[in-house]
């Protein structure tokens, strides 16, 4: 059983989650709870590190080609 | 033409988005009074400023109970006068022009911003409140010192304004001495 | 299918003439990007006060020179090509006569080179010439007068080059009677209209005002006048950086999503709608002008919101012709049929990024826009952070994908690494959140924009969003990693000079699912269109600038001129002199009662 996404689709999906989860801090910002930026943006990359290790041993991305065309 | 459905209420729905944006703007001029910097004052000579009573010495000047009046100028590159210093709950309209190039009049931290332009004087009312310490920059290149452009904006306490007021007698405040006076004294402007 | 592939022609082997000029373009557009991007890298490291191996004055010739060079050369360099391609390829013909396209590609290239040339100057003292005067050059600031000439050979080689196109069509329209304008080319051509139309003001300025002004022909020049003449043209300038990137989404993303465009009326309509809003919003940019009345400024804020009506007409109609492509991929469910989108696709990952990008821009702008709320940022940082993720996402992203798309079928050469192109503009979204979000965040503190050194001597910024400190940190990571971004993409079409050729690049455009027919003709009818579009910028420009002129008239109230190259240690003597100056007299009218000034 593999995880039904593309790498390419894991890539672009892990960038968008990655990056508002780093907005979040923003939000917690504003609701009282600063945090310091880089420890911050270092446990996003942990994150999407783990998120990726999950992935790998689900099964891993889905890599047949999906009646896919060169486009 | 077809239009399909979700189109049409995608439509509808960006129509209300907008009207809804139109009617907060309106109402933020309508409601709490907000003026937007305009051509409420007659165009000046920038290279004559020291022929007109307002520039010819930048300066604060009462023209009404708690109504106060900052004739500043913006140069290349500082503000005239620095510190720009009125009492506290007070009423401060900013007259300011510019002898040089464009510049720009930000109170950091807060909505009191507005282009400098030679030839033009912007006017921009504020209220005041609590004694507090304000930086103000130039947003506007200016030139090579851009960056080193700034001033004061100090809203000080009734007493601290009086002892300003004493310790400056001197210089530019000719007019309207005393702060705490009722009344109208020194020029409407 | 592959095999039909293999054996269509490419548009170079179609258009080899036409291929040439449009690489010509399009590498004019690179080298732009590459020197832009070299002074932005620069910039971020400076401003945010991590290396400032430059002076701050030179920080001012960089930023001219970033702008400049990105927003003008960049942009529109890669848009001629793009339109001589979109043209040529609609349409199925050659252009009517390529000299005339070489000439209007070499007046382009002369008037940026004469540009550039008058801005990099003021990096060397041996030169007396520079024009640190920013890409909106405002007056009584001068440059040197061949930054003004060079922008004026420049702006009349891309009026050519409308011409050009137009007469295409017009010889395409005498060979097809009756058919419908291929959307392509209908793009285009609303396009270039409200192109001719924004630049009439920046010319009158230029040539009437600024350019006699720096050559010592007229004395002094009205800084509102001419401020509002270039925000007449400013604001439809990013439409014009825009509307290729719209075009791209229209026309060839819905194919890269493996499906085809949702309704080729809508898009008429949208291009329409660019066309007549454009121009009248001008004004937009001058809330905090003083010299022009609160009036005029109010109908440009409801001018400028309906604007956001053909933009959200284009989220819709994108979306769903990619949905569409990818539920004809396999992809199935309300959100699942996201996964079936060809996202190791540079192409295809890039534009949409820069779309979403560009949703994330709009509120910003709507910020902006918003007449009094614009007070709170104005000349911060804030309106960096907008114009990042606009011209320099939607657009900038568009471009590099539209290249990764296009580049093949110009050269018949594959893309070299389309790996990293993924890369790359993966690194492009995630580099500019942080550099746009660290933007907007310290905008609201009232950090400003266009500043060498943001910090000063006599206050704090408020703490907010992390603070000053942390956010320049977030704001040089973002530029670095655009930088990063940046040289990857250049490195990818570079070697891709040297691949060898291949075959099979074609890649034909599907028609829309609901085609020109379903159009109303009069979406067709371009001179009602341009009638519509020059009465409402005469609505929204007349009575202003009839208001300026009857107030300080045509040439001001006297300001001076202020050439560029004066040196800081003269301006502060000057005025220190004039201090004293004060100080004495009226010491002396104190002592003796006697005004001596």
């Amino acid at each position: 059983m593999t995880v039904d996404v593309s790498r390419g689709g894991l890539l672009v999906g892990l960038a968008v989650f990655g990056v508002i989860a780093y907005e979040l801090r923003t939000v917690l910002d504003m609701l009282g709870l600063p945090l310091p930026l880089i420890p911050y943006m270092a446990g996003v990359f942990v994150l999407i590190g783990l998120i990726v290790w999950v992935i790998s041993i689900k099964g891993g991305w889905r890599t047949e080609p999906r009646g896919e065309k060169t486009s | 033409m077809h239009v399909h459905a979700y189109e049409k209420l995608w439509l509808a729905l960006a129509i209300v988005l907008i009207l809804l944006l139109i009617g907060s703007v309106t109402y933020g001029a309508v409601g709490p009074g907000i003026a937007m910097v305009a051509d409420s004052q007659d165009p000046v000579d920038p290279q004559a400023l020291d022929e007109d009573d307002r520039f010819a010495e930048p300066r604060v000047e009462q023209v009404g109970e708690d109504e106060y009046a900052a004739y500043v100028e913006a140069y290349q590159f500082g503000f005239d006068p620095d510190p720009i210093v009125v009492p506290e709950h007070s009423t401060v309209t900013f007259y300011v022009t510019s002898p040089d190039v464009i510049h720009g009049f930000q109170v950091v931290g807060t909505n009191a911003n507005t282009m400098v332009v030679p030839g033009e004087v912007a006017e921009i009312t504020v209220e005041v409140t609590e004694p507090k310490e304000y930086g103000v920059i130039c947003n506007e290149y200016c030139g090579s010192a851009h960056h080193a452009m700034e001033g004061t904006f100090e809203v000080v306490s009734e007493e601290e304004y009086e002892e300003w007021l004493d310790e400056n007698q001197d210089g530019d405040d000719t007019e309207g001495g005393a702060a705490d006076e009722d009344g109208e004294e020194g020029e409407d402007a | 299918m592959s095999a039909e592939l293999e054996a269509e022609p490419t548009f170079v082997d179609k258009f080899p003439e036409e291929a040439r000029i449009i690489r010509a373009a399009m590498w004019g557009s690179f080298l732009a990007l590459t020197l832009g991007a070299i002074f932005g890298i620069i910039q971020t490291l400076h401003r945010t006060g991590l290396a400032r191996p430059f002076s701050s004055v030179d920080y001012y010739t960089f930023l001219t020179a970033h702008g400049v060079f990105l927003v003008i050369s960049f942009t529109i360099f890669f848009l001629v090509g793009l339109f001589t391609w979109a043209v040529v390829r609609s349409l199925d013909r050659p252009l009517l006569n390529t000299k005339i396209t070489w000439t209007w590609y070499g007046m382009m290239a002369v008037g940026m080179t004469m540009t550039g040339i008058s801005i990099l100057a003021g990096f060397t003292s041996r030169i007396d010439m520079s024009a640190d005067v920013l890409f909106t050059f405002y007056a009584p600031l001068q440059a040197h007068p061949l930054f003004y000439t060079g922008l004026v050979v420049f702006i009349i080689g891309t009026w050519v080059a409308g011409a050009d196109w137009f007469r295409t069509w017009l010889a395409w329209r005498d060979e097809n009677p009756g058919e419908r304008i291929p959307l392509q080319t209908f793009m285009v051509l609303t396009t270039m209209i409200m192109w001719y139309i924004a630049t009439l003001a920046i010319a009158a300025s230029v040539l009437l005002f600024l350019l006699p002004w720096s050559l010592g022909l007229i004395e002094s020049v009205n800084p509102t006048l001419t401020r509002t003449l270039f925000w007449f043209f400013g604001h439809p300038v990013v439409y014009f950086w825009l509307m290729p990137a719209y075009m791209l989404w229209y026309t060839v993303l819905p194919k890269i999503a493996g499906g085809r465009l949702f309704s080729d009326p809508l898009a008429r309509v949208v291009f329409v709608l660019f066309l007549l809003l454009s121009t009248p919003v001008g004004i937009h940019h001058q809330y905090l002008d003083p010299g022009i009345a609160e009036g005029f400024k109010f109908i440009s804020m409801t001018n400028t919101m309906f604007l956001l009506l053909p933009s959200l007409l284009t989220a819709f109609t994108v979306v769903a012709s990619v949905e569409y492509g990818a539920r004809r991929r396999g992809g199935t469910g309300i959100f699942g049929w996201l996964r079936a989108l060809p996202w190791r696709n540079p192409a295809f990952t890039g534009m949409m990024l820069a779309g979403l990008m560009f949703a994330a821009g709009g509120f910003s702008g709507m910020i902006n826009a918003g007449l009094n709320i614009n007070y709170m940022i104005h000349n911060t940082i804030w309106v960096p952070g907008h114009f990042h993720l606009t011209v320099g996402t939607a657009v900038a992203l568009t471009f590099m994908a539209g290249a990764y798309w296009l580049w093949p079928q110009l050269t018949n050469r594959p893309l070299y690494s389309p790996q990293i192109g993924l890369a790359q503009v993966v690194l492009w979204f995630i580099g500019m959140a942080l550099m746009s979000n660290a933007m907007h965040a310290q905008g609201l503190l009232g950090v400003p924009r266009r500043t060498a050194e943001p910090e000063y001597a006599g206050f704090e910024y408020p703490m907010a969003f992390g603070g000053f400190e942390e956010l320049n940190l977030q704001l040089a990571i973002g530029g670095t990693i655009l930088f990063v971004s940046t040289v990857l993409f250049i490195a990818n079409i570079v070697i891709t000079s040297w691949s060898p050729k291949a075959s099979g690049l074609a890649r034909p455009l599907p028609p829309a699912l609901s085609g020109p027919e379903d159009a109303p003709k009069v979406l067709d009818n371009l001179r009602l269109w341009v009638g519509i579009a020059l009465v409402l910028v005469f609505l929204a420009y007349a009575l202003p600038l009839a208001g300026i002129i009857s107030n300080s008239g045509v040439f001001g109230t006297g300001a001076g001129t202020y050439p560029v190259w004066i040196d800081v240690p003269t301006a502060v003597a000057e005025r220190a002199l004039a201090v004293v100056t004060g100080v004495t007299a009226t010491l002396v009218n104190a002592v003796t009662g006697v005004f001596t000034l």
